[in-house]
């Protein structure tokens, strides 16, 4: 029976670690981007990876292929960068990448509106390759709701999954080890 | 036969000291240094009533080392009670804007040449005004070019010829740092003179609101500050308001403090020094890999920037990404995705190519900065570049060069557009 639940054991501290690794932000990326907007300034936000120094931050059109716009940040200690950055009315795709190079973490749909009372922010984000857990924010009219999302294949679901799986194999060896105990 | 041999002797002897005269006279007429002394002339006070004052500096040696002299030293030739005070001083101004300041003026001064004319009546007679007109207009002046002064020392490039530092010597006043790399340097970019690169600055009375300033070469990732003669030792340096991950100290023991740089993005890292009497001291180094070139054509007043990279890079890897602050207020950005070729380089050469030698490890091109000019009518107030390499894909970034916020800022200083310290972001 201790042999069992050594067993058991193991297998919850295995599917532990491989979780955890799984959502640890990748080496030398952003790992996430944030938008919020006010009046003709956006503020970019986002984590990125504990070697990453500095940020750079690029904004194209609504296309994604004219770059307008471009301002470069520090990574504070606890990984997190922000930027303020003054925009025409329009509609915008914010890209972030590490300083030195790396993968986009794109923010499309950015609306700018000066006219609008209060504007918090609109626009969808993809990850490109990245194992991104972001913050999305969806604006009803002016006032911005704000919800976590999980992007599809992304770290988190991994993780939720190899704990999902590891649950299972626990539960399974504890069936059958009562099962045999009897 | 040894007349004839007499006259030949002779006129050997009066051809050469002519051909040495007009070789002189070619180089411009100026006393050139060949003698291991200068003398430092200087004036004491304001208006008609103040006197001229001299002061032979010997045993200086020339090329790049630092010769270091205490202003205690410094007394009239003729009457050593009379002593020069560094901290009462201005510069004559001859060579920035073609005006004269005679109060409290200092030159240094070519030795032969003055000593040629310093006790004649023509200068005798001379007021003190006109004393330091007389050895300006007759290049008897050592050209300041490239001297960094500070609160507590005057130090003179010597015309290429030679460096010199006179400090202030009493207790607690001078602090000077130098400022290099733990070994050789891995780049030496080509606006710096292998010999005569300036790597030492006077920090004393600076303050964090008003530090000392040095250019330091962006791609050199690790620097190496230290104290310099009749200075204290630093026994702390501190980088200010920048994250943790920004910049690696690390003590070389009697060598001083190693910095360094964790990215590009830090190029103007404020740091705090203190001495081992627990005074602090604040400098700012400001990197940089772009030399701006405002080129004064007839019809035009282009503004040109140089960007070093290195050497086993091509032109092609990169693009200059330029924001332009208009005068009334509008703001333009631009993608200057390729250099040109055609210019004119450090050396007055004429470059047909799109890339050239930028010196140790590096090379150079040159992009236009369409739409900025340097004249009169500009209305350009400022600009910033950043420099960013080309991205493989839309969907990876290729690095950012060299820039920080906005980028590196350039404000028009009236000649010409010139770096601005802190206008990054």
């Amino acid at each position: 029976m201790k042999k069992k639940i050594r067993l058991l054991g193991v297998i919850f501290a295995i599917a532990l670690t491989l979780a955890f690794t799984s959502m640890a932000v990748k080496a030398g990326e952003v790992s996430t981007v944030n938008v919020t907007a006010e009046n003709n300034t956006i503020t970019v936000s986002g984590d990125a990876a504990d070697d990453v120094a500095a940020v750079t931050i690029q904004v194209y059109d609504e296309t994604g292929s004219n770059l307008l716009a471009m301002k470069t940040t520090s990574v504070d200690d606890n990984n997190k960068y922000s930027q303020a950055i003054e925009l025409a009315n329009g509609t915008y795709t914010v890209k972030a990448a590490n300083y030195s190079g790396g993968n986009f973490i794109v923010k499309e749909n950015v609306v700018v509106d000066s006219t609008a009372i209060s504007n918090n922010g609109t626009g969808t984000e993809t990850a490109n390759g990245n194992n991104a857990t972001a913050t999305e924010t969806e604006a009803t009219g002016n006032n911005a709701t704000e919800k976590s999302a999980a992007k599809t294949g992304d770290s988190f679901t991994m993780g939720v999954s190899i704990l999902t799986l590891a649950a299972l194999a626990s539960t399974t060896a504890l069936v059958i080890s009562k099962k045999k105990s009897k | 036969m040894k007349n004839k041999v007499k006259v030949i002797a002779v006129f050997l002897v009066v051809t050469l000291l002519a051909l040495s005269v007009t070789a002189f006279a070619d180089d411009g007429g100026a006393p050139q240094w060949n003698d291991g002394a200068v003398y430092f002339v200087w004036a004491d006070g304001d208006g008609e009533e103040n006197n001229f004052y001299y002061h032979k500096i010997t045993q200086v040696v020339g090329g790049g080392e630092m010769n270091y002299v205490p202003v205690s030293t410094i007394t009239y030739d003729n009457d050593n009670t009379i002593k020069y005070d560094i901290k009462n001083r201005t510069r004559t101004a001859h060579y920035q804007n073609g005006t004269t300041s005679e109060s409290n003026s200092y030159e240094f001064v070519w030795m032969s040449g003055f000593e040629a004319i310093k006790d004649t009546n023509e200068f005798l007679n001379l007021t003190t005004t006109e004393k330091f007109e007389y050895l300006f207009e007759n290049d008897l002046t050592v050209n300041p070019i490239a001297a960094i002064n500070g609160a507590n020392c005057i130090s003179t490039m010597g015309d290429l010829a030679f460096k010199l530092t006179i400090y202030n010597d009493a207790v607690g006043t001078y602090q000077g740092v130098s400022i290099g790399v733990p070994s050789t340097y891995e780049y030496f970019p080509a606006f710096w003179d292998q010999v005569f690169h300036w790597n030492v600055v006077d920090i004393s009375e600076t303050t964090k609101e008003n530090p000392a300033v040095f250019d330091a070469f962006l791609l050199e990732k690790t620097l190496r500050i230290g104290k310099t003669a009749a200075s204290r030792p630093i026994v702390s340096v501190t980088p200010l308001d920048v994250p943790e991950k920004a910049v690696t100290i690390s003590s070389a023991g009697d060598f001083g403090w190693d910095i360094t740089y964790n990215s590009n993005y830090y190029d103007e890292v404020e740091f705090e020094l203190r001495d081992n009497a627990g005074n602090s001291y604040y400098i700012v180094l400001q990197r940089t890999n772009v030399k701006l070139k405002n080129l004064m054509g007839d019809t035009t007043r282009a503004v040109y920037a140089a960007v070093y990279y290195p050497q086993n890079e091509s032109y092609e890897n990169y693009s200059v990404f330029l924001k332009i602050n208009y005068k009334d207020g509008k703001t333009q950005t631009k993608i200057i995705s390729a250099p040109v070729k055609g210019i004119e380089g450090e050396n007055g050469d004429f470059i047909d190519a799109y890339e050239t030698d930028g010196g140790e490890n590096l090379k150079q091109c040159w992009y236009k900065l369409d739409g900025i000019t340097h004249d009169r009518n500009s209305n350009v107030e400022s600009f910033y570049i950043t420099i960013i390499k080309k991205s493989a894909t839309t969907e990876t970034f290729g690095g950012t060069l060299a820039g920080s916020g906005d980028g590196i800022q350039f404000k028009d200083s009236g000649k010409g557009f010139k770096r601005v310290l802190g206008g990054s972001n």
